[in-house]
């Protein structure tokens, strides 16, 4: 657990939860179920955590099966998403990023500093989360103010309406992924403050709109859900004048940073999670 | 500690590649063309070798379809073409709807950037003679010309060729015309259910362009400045 309150909590559950949504951001084909379902999706795995955080918050010593459930829970969440990130990883890089070479190598190196972080002192996390999430802030609006002479405002505008199933896709694959996340945060964030996860969650939807705006109105939303990775189709199209005809780096490095952090991050959430499922409650001693 | 794990990220980054083909052991493709007839379908390849910094260089192969051709051509090239970084497609006049279709396809399948410029021409062979040393970029130089000069050769990235196929829309691409010695740009080639129908010459072409929305081009206005 966190040892006290941190501002840098904000940054980890920000670069949480950007994560892997840069890679393949779930496309419908109409941009009323792309973008509404996207923001309302976001709202209800931030009103849940919100509202979770707050109860949490008032209760004092719950029973131990209530704990052993939450820790059990936890566990699960973290190693599922953990596992989701990683496949959705390794599809982009062997893909995209290293379309000739084997992926089997770069993804045991990135699977072992991933668990490597995961072993070291949440503070250590938290430090890393900061870095990594500005790193990748900055990467993320760069291609953004580079791709707007790019970007055609028709494509932005609602003039279908969502269609449920469409919506509702997004909905649960977006906010279902956040609360994947989210949850699990709150266990190891339990000394933090409410407003830092209020926090987290505006720069995180802010990060993950920049890129679901710019494959939008670049694309447009029929076109963009023919793609496997919009995003990265998106960030090859603009340019700025003869000097980044194309500007994959920037992409591969927020991919890189924010899938790596989260991946940290759950691993960790999970080993401490069945740590304490094992010495506070099944190994218990009287 | 932080500063170890990022000493150990950083490195990782680059390292990924290290059995990755080196530039210079591919031809670069800088422009590709399609054209069909009776006995099958025709690709052409305009490729720079990196490692001798030579002129363009053509390359050609026939199928009975476009991905036989392209295995065609890579088996008698000494060295993988690269198509990553095609800047123009260049489609004869005589293909039919399925030739459009199986092009773009082509295109998706083997990573062909999506803002590569597409073009109609009558012949294709004179762009891809060998003595003809354009290449892509000076195609696309040409295309960005017209747009400046005349207005018109705006929305022809690939995938808003495909944006256009996809809801219906006709489309207009730049014409290519001219022999070896004197190819230039003679209007737009006109198409209605991807087949050709007709071409404009340059002067009833900028009016087209305005008329049907297509002269408005950001990527014209900001590319090469």
């Amino acid at each position: 657990m966190i040892a006290g309150d941190s501002k840098s909590f904000i940054y980890l559950i920000a670069a949480v939860l950007i994560g892997e949504s840069v890679i393949s951001h779930p496309l419908t084909g109409n941009i009323g179920n792309d973008l509404l379902g996207t923001f309302c999706g976001l709202i209800f795995a931030a009103a849940v955590t919100f509202i979770l955080k707050w109860r949490t918050d008032k209760i004092k010593s719950p029973r131990l099966y209530v704990q052993a459930v939450g820790l059990t829970a936890v566990a699960i969440f973290s190693l599922l998403s953990f596992i989701i990130c990683i496949m959705r990883f390794s599809e982009y890089a062997a893909r995209v990023m290293l379309d000739i070479t084997s992926v089997v190598l770069p993804l045991l190196s990135f699977g072992a500093l991933a668990v490597f972080a995961a072993t070291k002192a949440t503070k250590t996390l938290l430090k890393l989360s900061a870095v990594l999430f500005f790193l990748s802030a900055a990467s993320l609006i760069l291609t953004f103010a580079f791709s707007v002479p790019f970007i055609e405002t028709k494509y932005l505008l609602i003039y279908k309406a969502p269609e449920a199933e469409g919506f509702l896709y997004s909905f649960f694959r977006v906010g279902g992924t956040a609360l994947l996340v989210s949850l699990p945060l709150l266990f190891i964030g339990k000394e933090v403050k409410l407003s830092r996860f209020v926090w987290g969650f505006i720069l995180g939807g802010g990060g993950i709109a920049l890129c679901l705006i710019n494959t939008l109105g670049i694309f447009g939303a029929e076109f963009a859900a023919t793609l496997n990775f919009p995003y990265s189709y998106a960030v090859s199209t603009a340019s700025v004048g003869k000097i980044f005809s194309r500007m994959d780096v920037f992409l591969y490095c927020v991919c890189f940073f924010t899938c790596l952090i989260k991946c940290s991050v759950c691993v960790s959430t999970a080993q401490k999670a069945l740590k304490k499922l094992g010495s506070e409650i099944l190994f218990r001693k009287n | 500690m932080v500063k170890k794990l990022l000493i150990i990220l950083f490195p990782l980054i680059i390292l990924c590649g290290c059995t990755a083909t080196e530039p210079n052991d591919k031809y670069l493709v800088s422009l590709m063309g399609v054209e069909g007839s009776s006995a099958g379908v025709g690709l052409y390849y305009k490729y720079t070798d990196l490692a001798d910094a030579s002129l363009p260089k053509s390359v050609s192969g026939k199928g009975e379809s476009l991905f036989e051709a392209a295995e065609n051509i890579n088996l008698f090239l000494d060295k993988m073409p690269a198509l990553s970084h095609c800047e123009a497609v260049v489609l004869a006049e005589g293909i039919d709807k399925a030739l459009f279709y199986e092009t773009v396809y082509f295109c998706r399948k083997n990573e062909l950037p999506l803002k590569l410029r597409l073009a109609a021409a009558k012949d294709i062979k004179p762009i891809f003679a060998e003595e003809n040393t354009v290449s892509g970029v000076d195609v696309s130089g040409m295309l960005k010309l017209a747009y400046s000069t005349y207005g018109f050769g705006g929305h022809t990235a690939l995938y808003e060729i495909e944006t256009a196929i996809n809801i219906g829309k006709d489309f207009a691409l730049p014409y290519f015309e001219g022999g070896v010695e004197n190819l230039k740009l003679g209007g737009l080639g006109l198409y209605k259910n991807c087949t050709f129908v007709k071409k404009i010459g340059i002067n009833e072409s900028g009016t087209y362009a305005k008329d049907n929305n297509i002269s408005g081009e950001k990527n014209f206005d900001r590319r090469g400045q």
